[in-house]
């Protein structure tokens, strides 16, 4: 009773008819709780958790009350007794309810809790945890439990752990997996890629993560297999081509998708002379389930918008991992910048679906619904990262809505159910090769690299930001992303594609902004308007994922190796921990045995490295390395 | 609904969020100004001898994420002050370097290109060039192929079909070999389409999953087949038992080459001609 008083008080109702609220809010707790005594003392797992958040989410869907728990600012003696008072007594369905709390006052499915089942923690890509035992009051107590050292050194680690009842799967640079005890660090079983002797390749050495599901664990390959792992050996289960690296010069570094039965995974090759795609894979045996190609063929809607032959190796990579909703059965992808990157004139048009979000059917890969954010992209400009799935209100109507930071440094936000745009927002200041968008969405003052003249443009090809993730609080409502400012001098030239090999269209040299030194910087902004509420600055730029959790902290690391926390409402620092070298990869939260870890990969040495060392030539000395560090709080003083 | 939307506009922003507002972080502005010490890198004049070299660089080695304009680095290694050995350069561009982002441009290049590359990356790094350093033997030399032969081997490696040849079949160090060396094959076009290997063999796992196989390796550790229901072939690996035979299979040839007409089996057979004399 009280924390129902507490709710109310806190949701400063001042216009608002008290009696009524409390009479449908009793209303439905009446005749709503029978179902939470059948759900008590059952041992919860993730896909129960599921399950259940899926059928509460139903059972109480009354819309003044979802809006209103929704809206309810949590004060901390609020969540004291959500924790600790109200949990415990009511009923006994602490795990329950806790998915009340998450799945209808947050309003916003995709927070993870003590397992980190996928590459951006779940399927929304939301990179936050709802997990508070490391909360802003004692996460200055947070203290290194364990590391390991994969050995695999060049490249850097640039993984994603995931884990998974309290067994962590981390790839590395060369294709390696390891499984490692969560709460120990110590190696369950290895697995290491078989490589060709004296394979190399354009792309990579990188492995952004793995997928786990069906008992296996999969992967993306340098040499552009899938390969599909026993998830209790080890052992090689099975190993498909996506196509021929050795022709197609292309690789898969991102994690794949796994979705029911369907493994999907991107490609590279964007930079190339190559024609994208995504593929789907049968999760069981292996075989081919359907391709999407990122450049329609003759006869297909788009082919249009390239001009002659242009298409063939029209670039349009899918390097980074998409997303899901279930609802939908939509998968959303985001797909490269078109190739030669920097000379257009002979792929004239709007060079479809690159620099596009593309949303497809799961089950048949079929196109359900596009957004170009760059047509006819002439500066290297990806739509390649993370899609955020966010279901947020927009001007008083909730919207199911789609979250992309592209590398030009402009997020785009669009209504996933159809594609159309909702907003748009640049998240750097130094910005030149668009003046801004339109109310579609459409870009506005375009500044295009020219042939024989060197132009300043920002940002640089680094990016606005590069594909290292964002993440969103449903606590605070703020996106957390890094950003870059910096620029270069480009200029476009003339080039002929052979397959497989680099196709670039045009030369550059980073610079400083005018103003004054490049640097980065980590912000917390609305999703919606792009407001920043507080900002980090750095003087390099910030190469890792960003993680935040319901502690009301925000995690990532920098090039010189600190791994850190702030406050996810001030940005102010509250912790950090020197690793031994530059964070590339994706911090996790996840729990074992009730107790809270938060672990980061840590290891410098990326594409982004070399362009660094001309603006910051000290960058080249910092050492690499390929470890993942693990962090929690003391025993005792939980 | 209405008294929903009442909550909602009466919930936006309370004390914590005027919190952020306050607190925007102005101090660590302070820290950039260490990086203004850091300025931009000397440009480089190149000699007259070095140009084609320059070109060369430009549109090979400096592009995209590589060695960076001029050699000052992108995600490959900076080149400029190094003062390299002009043979290790050449070893370097030649071979290329394993297990690296590096590929070997033997085949890339022509001798001469090779050599005007090379001793433009020793000079921009500062070491000491000597001319012609690239052997002859550096390269393989191009042996004549007819244009039939040319367009059959377009049509093996064809990107544009999904499916091609190099789909199951490895030739001159590309596609995959998962299917007979064809090197050694016969090349009637008709055979080609029609054939129905003695070798692909009907599989059944113990869950009752039936695919025409291709075996690959068979030990008390491990059973290792291509499953060829579908291209591309995928390499499964199986415990002991875990996968049984029964005979022959009803796969055939022609399910896999649909992409392909008669006219283009035809000169696919003329390249394969042309692999197996060469």
């Amino acid at each position: 009773m009280r924390y129902l008083l507490l709710l109310l008080r806190n949701s400063r109702k001042t216009e608002l008819p008290s009696a009524e609220v409390t009479r449908v809010f009793l209303a439905h707790l009446v005749a709503r709780t029978a179902p939470f005594a059948l759900l008590s003392n059952t041992r919860k797992t993730d896909s129960l958790r599921r399950k259940m958040r899926e059928f509460l989410a139903g059972w109480w869907a009354a819309p003044a009350l979802c809006e209103l728990l929704r809206n309810t600012r949590k004060t901390d003696s609020l969540r004291r007794l959500e924790d600790r008072v109200f949990l415990p007594v009511w009923c006994r369905a602490s795990a329950a309810f806790a998915l009340l709390i998450t799945g209808a006052v947050y309003g916003q499915p995709g927070v993870t809790r003590e397992n980190w089942p996928h590459y951006g923690g779940s399927y929304q890509a939301l990179r936050h945890s709802a997990l508070s035992q490391i909360n802003t009051s004692n996460v200055k107590r947070l203290t290194p439990v364990w590391t390991f050292q994969t050995g695999d050194t060049d490249g850097g680690l640039q993984s994603t752990p995931l884990v998974i009842d309290g067994v962590m799967y981390i790839s590395t640079a060369h294709n390696w997996v390891y499984a490692v005890n969560a709460a120990t660090g110590r190696q369950i079983w290895k697995y290491t890629y078989p490589l060709p002797k004296g394979f190399t390749i354009f792309y990579g050495p990188h492995s952004r993560g793995v997928a786990v599901g069906h008992g296996m664990v999969y992967m993306g390959t340098l040499d552009n297999h899938v390969v599909a792992i026993d998830q209790k050996t080890g052992r090689e289960v099975w190993n498909v081509t996506v196509e021929d690296s050795t022709q197609c010069g292309c690789n898969v570094t991102a994690a794949p998708l796994l979705v029911k039965d369907k493994v999907m995974v991107g490609v590279t090759g964007g930079d190339s002379a190559h024609r994208g795609y995504i593929t789907a894979f049968d999760a069981k045996s292996g075989r081919m389930a359907w391709r999407f190609w990122t450049i329609p063929g003759p006869g297909e809607k788009g082919h249009e918008t390239w001009s002659g032959d242009s298409w063939k190796y029209g670039g349009g990579s899918t390097w980074m991992t998409g997303s899901y909703d279930a609802e939908l059965n939509l998968t959303y992808w985001s797909v490269g910048n078109p190739a030669a990157d920097f000379y257009g004139a002979s792929r004239m048009g709007d060079n479809l679906y690159t620099d596009s979000v593309v949303a497809l059917d799961v089950d048949t890969g079929k196109l359900k619904w596009y957004f170009q954010q760059v047509p006819h992209d002439v500066w290297d400009f990806d739509t390649a990262y993370e899609n955020i799935l966010l279901d947020l209100p927009v001007n008083g109507t909730p919207r199911k809505l789609l979250l992309n930071v592209n590398k030009g440094g402009f997020t785009f936000v669009n209504d996933r159910v159809t594609g159309e745009f909702v907003a748009g927002y640049p998240i750097v200041k130094n910005i030149n090769w668009i003046k801004g968008v339109d109310a579609k969405g459409k870009l506005v003052g375009r500044n295009e690299p020219e042939v024989g003249k060197s132009k300043t443009l920002c940002p640089s090809i680094g990016g606005g930001r590069s594909w290292n993730q964002a993440a969103y609080s449903p606590q605070t409502n703020m996106l957390y992303t890094t950003a870059m400012e910096w620029c270069q001098e480009v200029t476009s030239v003339p080039e002929e594609p052979k397959e497989g090999q680099v196709f670039f269209g045009g030369v550059f040299q980073l610079v400083h902004p005018k103003d004054g030194p490049a640097y980065g910087h980590l912000d917390a902004l609305n999703p919606i308007t792009g407001k920043v509420h507080w900002s980090y600055k750095y003087k390099y730029p910030l190469l890792a994922s960003v993680l935040s959790t319901d502690g009301g902290l925000v995690f990532t690391g920098d090039p010189e190796g600190d791994f850190f926390a702030l406050d996810a409402g001030t940005g102010q620092k509250l912790w950090s921990y020197q690793t031994g070298s530059g964070n590339r990869g994706s911090s996790v939260a996840y729990s074992v045995n009730g107790r809270q870890f938060v672990a980061t990969p840590s290891g410098f040495g990326s594409a982004l490295m070399g362009l660094m060392n001309s603006l910051w030539p000290e960058t080249e000395r910092f050492q690499g390395g390929s470890a993942v560090h693990a962090f929690a709080l003391p025993e005792e003083g939980r | 609904m209405r008294t929903a939307r009442l909550l909602l506009r009466n919930t936006g922003k309370t004390h914590s969020l005027r919190r952020f507002e306050d607190r925007v972080c102005l101090p660590v502005c302070c820290r950039v100004s260490a990086a203004f010490a850091l300025l931009i890198l000397p440009l480089l004049s190149h000699a007259a001898d070095a140009v084609d070299g320059a070109r060369i660089f430009r549109q090979s080695c400096s592009v995209g994420y590589c060695h960076g304009s001029g050699g000052t680095a992108g995600r490959a290694p900076k080149l400029i002050g190094r003062a390299y050995q002009q043979d290790f350069v050449l070893k370097v561009t030649r071979d290329g370097v394993p297990n690296t982002g590096m590929p070997g441009w033997k085949d890339r290049l022509n001798p001469a290109e090779l050599d005007a590359v090379v001793a433009y990356v020793v000079q921009i790094s500062g070491g000491l060039v000597q001319a012609g350093a690239a052997s002859p033997a550096a390269t393989t030399p191009a042996v004549e192929m007819s244009k039939e032969a040319q367009r059959g081997k377009a049509l093996f490696f064809d990107p544009v079909r999904g499916t091609r040849c190099s789909t199951c079949h490895a030739l001159e160090g590309m596609g995959t070999p998962a299917g007979p060396n064809l090197a050694a094959a016969s090349y009637d076009p008709k055979a080609m389409r029609e054939g129905k290997p003695a070798t692909v063999r009907q599989a059944r796992t113990t869950g009752g999953d039936a695919f025409p196989a291709l075996v690959v390796e068979q030990s008390d550790a491990a059973t290792k087949v291509y499953d060829l229901t579908l291209p591309p072939p995928v390499l499964r690996t199986f415990a002991k038992g875990q996968l049984s035979f029964s005979g022959g299979s009803q796969w055939r040839h022609s399910q896999a080459v649909t992409k392909y007409n008669d006219a283009e089996m035809g000169l696919i057979a003329t390249y394969l001609r042309w692999v197996s004399a060469h």
